[in-house]
């Protein structure tokens, strides 16, 4: 019953979760080290957590009998899809859900974030959970044509697990425009489903540009904390479905354990570029205006619509 | 507040009709489950035969599920008060019957007979809708009618048997062209009850105006009755013709109606006009899976054909359960606060907890979201879609459009449905009524527990469903049931799926109650001002970024009414662009035409002898030269 695989792919479910905040933190170092400070250490959103969670909260009264059972909601969701999807290893301790369910998974998360900035009544709540959704709107089907193009590139159906051993098989043809494009449509939706710039700035607060950080602006002491940690969890869950269902190379295929090191090695690799790359982004873009976004994000959606019709014509 | 005692609202004539139709809807959903297939001939002698009955697995099967609607919507409506009760419930023991026939026919005359019942009886049962919107639901369900019987009368002709039954694929004698006519009027007039652009004209006006009883059988009931025969009528009766372009026009027709919907409904001001185009969104879903069975049964991947209908079917039904859990529930609000409007809601989950649940479970439904039922028959649809294996160049380039098509309008509709339950239960209340609503009589909360429940046990538990409807399905064409198949098997696990999703929570939430922190209640955040209740979003500004984005769509037109209930308010809508720009140009052309017509009316007797003269001649003539 307790195969080897199922310890692997166990522990790379705990690991995703636990360097979620890590990555975070890596992030916003990286973003200092181009901005000449020196910056917090990268280990301080775990310590931003620990605080949240010691602390008592304050609930509006207005709020209702929801308000509370959202942070689980969204986290429970988020670790979830963190046991559903392959990270250092191809097998995963959940195959019980497909890559549609995944995104599904995905606008449940969204879904409870938005009805909890209604909740309470209050103007800053409403604003972010409206503009989360005129997002959605054109990310969502971006982020399902992305996917499901991946699907019939590797030609392995909508089994998550089958698709980085597919594309791995498949050697260099797998370097088609299809994943060019995929990918491409991808990064931008991680930018916007992650409240990242050009799309939203993550690291403001209380001002007119805010999205993501507006919808939670009710929750308080653990609520937060929870809710600040499935965001960061889904930050990273975005960035290892880069890594390993765009570009699985390096990915461990079997258990054995230098196949485990060479998979780990490759991974951490491919977090810490992307890491990388983000922060250059934000370095370099400004937040755009609101009414702005819509282009990029359709340009994205095309980007996706584009590598699906390519699989199917090309 | 919850309270017990249900006064009965109208004379023990109502009383009487109202349990006559439960008891015949208790016995509509056992007929699944307890009496197997048979068919029934009425001896009643006429000119065209005998009148027949078939109950198939698959009818029975719709048949079921249509009752159990039926009996929640009876027992909702105990504690409601509508004008002229008696004549209203017996109206839905009427119309009760006319689904039931319709859904059974087996010979084309009953079939007609029945469809013109429902539409007659819903007509009737809209009592407060405007005038208008009732005429115009009336013009055009009997425009498809018109279409529906002539389609029957060509299937009659071209087969020689007025059994339908016996109809096996016409359109293996009528040639590829007139089968391709006929189900393309066929989809047309069923299309009008469904609401497929731009026949949904009626829709929202209707729903916003007639009872709430009358609507949710329209949008459930009745739908089901003609995505049953619609599917009966293309795969068994006619047969899929060989015209690639009749397929991609029906794909085109319903995707196009989906995103309409969609997107419609995001700027509506009242739950029921939401819900209306929401119905019409997900028929059109319906009605895409059954285009999408037709485009696969052309491209020779015959497996697929019935997948997608069960994923078609499993949808109606799915549709039918939420549908009706929303539509009552918003119901029950209505006529517990009287606010119509959502913008005068909000806050009422701190007042209905009750309801608030059964909304939310509705409205989690709706937006197919995991594991309810909703998530489910999408899941199946995407799944099916992508998974063809097409080597025509040409409609390679259809599926990512339809699947491009499905996310955007799912995801559109995900946002409408969160903006009509955050802005009617969530937030602070915008409104005296709405603060203190009135009394919840038990009789209207138990048929929203069973269908909540029904919506959370077959999203749970949707595999036995499935191979139902598979094993169905495949009777009804006539092909070989594999239950190793099924389409759920596989890749999604939906009840361990939704097992660890619980487990997860529990743990989270055992794991935070480790260290207890205090909780303390205070105001909404206010910036320092006191907060009003408008003070916080509305619903329309909820929407307007999209609106802002997609606005070449909606159109600059926003009709003002001015409201009776407070001097100088006035309500906003969005004025639907196919009545603007569409129909009324039609109707004052049509008007223009008869008035100038009119004045060939002149009162003189001598020339209407001529009219009637000249007319003879010009048809005698003509005859004469044709034959």
């Amino acid at each position: 019953m307790l195969t080897d695989a199922t310890v692997i792919s166990f522990i790379q479910a705990v690991v995703l979760i636990a360097i979620s905040p890590l990555i975070t933190g890596l992030i916003r170092k990286f973003k200092a080290m181009m901005q000449h400070r020196i910056g917090s250490s990268i280990i301080q959103p775990y310590r931003d957590l620990l605080k949240l969670f010691r602390k008592d909260s304050v609930v509006s009264e207005s709020t209702s009998w929801m308000f509370r059972l959202i942070p689980y909601v969204c986290l429970s969701s988020m670790v979830l899809i963190a046991l559903m999807i392959p990270f250092i290893f191809t097998g995963i301790i959940a195959p019980y859900g497909d890559l549609i369910a995944l995104v599904y998974l995905f606008t449940l998360y969204r879904f409870a974030m938005v009805l909890g900035g209604l909740e309470g009544g209050s103007c800053f709540g409403g604003m972010g959970s409206s503009r989360e959704m005129m997002m959605s709107v054109l990310i969502e089907p971006a982020l399902l044509l992305s996917i499901m193009a991946i699907a019939v590139l590797s030609g392995g159906g909508t089994d998550i697990s089958n698709i980085p051993v597919m594309l791995c098989n498949m050697g260099f043809t797998a370097f088609c425009p299809a994943l060019i494009l995929a990918a491409s449509s991808f990064i931008i939706t991680m930018l916007a489903e992650n409240a990242r710039i050009p799309f939203d700035n993550p690291s403001t607060h209380l001002e007119l540009t805010m999205v993501h950080e507006a919808m939670l602006i009710e929750y308080s002491g653990k609520d937060l904390g929870m809710m600040e940690l499935s965001a960061e969890m889904r930050l990273t869950i975005f960035m290892a479905m880069l890594c390993s269902l765009f570009f699985p190379w390096g990915i461990a295929t079997t258990t054995a354990p230098s196949s485990i090191i060479t998979g780990t090695i490759a991974v951490m690799a491919k977090m810490v570029t992307i890491a990388f790359l983000i922060a250059l982004l934000e370095s370099s873009l400004t937040k755009s205006r609101l009414f702005k976004t819509p282009n990029l994000l359709t340009a994205s959606f095309v980007l996706s619509l584009l590598a699906m019709v390519s699989l199917y014509t090309l | 507040m919850v309270v017990s005692v249900v006064p009965l609202k109208g004379g023990t004539l109502k009383g009487i009709g109202l349990v006559l139709c439960a008891f015949s809807s208790i016995v509509g959903v056992l007929t699944y489950f307890v009496i197997g297939d048979f068919s029934y001939e009425f001896v009643i002698p006429s000119a065209v035969g005998s009148y027949n009955l078939m109950f198939d697995q698959f009818t029975r099967l719709l048949i079921s599920i249509s009752s159990l609607v039926f009996l929640m919507v009876v027992i909702h409506s105990v504690g409601f008060e509508v004008s002229d009760d008696e004549k209203y419930v017996c109206l839905t023991n009427l119309l009760f019957i006319a689904c039931i026939l319709a859904m059974s026919a087996d010979s084309v005359i009953l079939l007609l007979v029945a469809w013109e019942l429902v539409s007659v009886t819903t007509f009737l049962m809209c009592y407060g809708a405007d005038e208008t919107s009732r005429w115009r639901y009336f013009t055009m369900t009997h425009m498809g009618g018109l279409l529906i019987m002539l389609v029957f009368a060509a299937m009659w002709s071209i087969s020689g048997t007025y059994v339908l039954s016996e109809m096996n694929g016409i359109s293996s004698i009528a040639g590829s062209m007139v089968s391709s006519v006929l189900i393309l009027l066929l989809f047309i007039g069923f299309g009008t009850k469904l609401g497929i652009l731009p026949f949904h004209a009626w829709m929202p006006d209707l729903y916003a105006g007639a009872p709430i009883h009358t609507v949710t059988l329209l949008s459930t009931v009745c739908s089901n009755v003609a995505i049953m025969i619609l599917v009966k009528g293309i795969f068994l009766w006619i047969g899929v013709p060989d015209n690639i372009f009749l397929i991609v026009l029906m794909l085109l027709m319903s995707s196009a109606t989906a995103i309409w919907g969609a997107m419609e409904s995001l700027v509506q001001t009242e739950p029921r006009r939401i819900l209306a185009y929401s119905s019409m969104e997900n028929m059109a879903l319906v009605v895409m899976c059954i285009s999408a069975a037709m485009l696969f049964s052309q491209i020779g991947s015959e497996s697929l054909v019935a997948v997608m209908v069960v994923a078609a079917i499993l949808h109606t039904i799915n549709h039918s359960l939420f549908k009706s859990l929303m539509l009552m529930t918003v119901g029950t609000v209505e006529n517990c606060t009287g606010e119509h409007a959502i913008e005068k809601m909000g806050g009422l989950a701190k007042v209905m907890p009750v309801i608030s649940v059964f909304a939310l479970i509705g409205t989690l439904a709706m937006a197919a979201i995991p594991p309810l039922n909703g998530f489910i028959s999408e899941w199946l649809m995407i799944k099916t879609l992508v998974s063809a294996d097409t080597t025509e160049s040409v409609l390679r380039l259809v599926i990512p459009l339809v699947v491009a098509a499905l996310g955007i309008c799912g995801m559109m509709a995900a946002v409408s449905y969160a903006r009509l339950y955050g802005f009617m239960f969530l937030g602070r209340p915008r409104s005296e009524a709405v603060a203190k609503p009135g009394p919840v009589y038990r009789t209207m909360i138990f048929p929203l527990v069973v269908l909540a429940s029904l919506c959370i046990v077959l999203g749970v538990f949707a595999v036995p469903l499935v191979n139902e409807i598979t094993e169905s399905v495949c009777r009804l064409f006539g092909t070989a049931y594999n239950p190793s198949a099924n389409a759920l098997s596989g890749s999604l696990n939906p009840p361990i799926l939704s097992a660890i999703l619980l487990v997860i929570a529990l743990l989270l939430l055992l794991f935070s109650r480790i260290s207890k922190k205090k909780t303390k209640s205070s105001t909404t955040w206010d910036c320092g001002i006191e907060l009003e209740k408008q003070m916080q979003y509305s619903s329309s500004g909820f929407t307007q970024p999209l609106v802002h984005v997609f606005h070449p769509f909606y159109g600059d037109k926003i009709a003002y009414a001015n409201d009776n209930e407070e001097e100088g308010s006035y309500k906003v809508r969005f004025a639907e662009p196919f009545t603007e720009y569409f129909f009324r140009p039609l109707g004052r052309l049509v008007y223009g035409m008869a008035e100038k017509i009119g004045k060939m009316q002149t009162g003189n007797i001598q020339s209407y002898i001529g009219y009637i003269l000249f007319t003879l001649l010009t048809i005698l003539l003509g005859v004469r030269l044709i034959c």
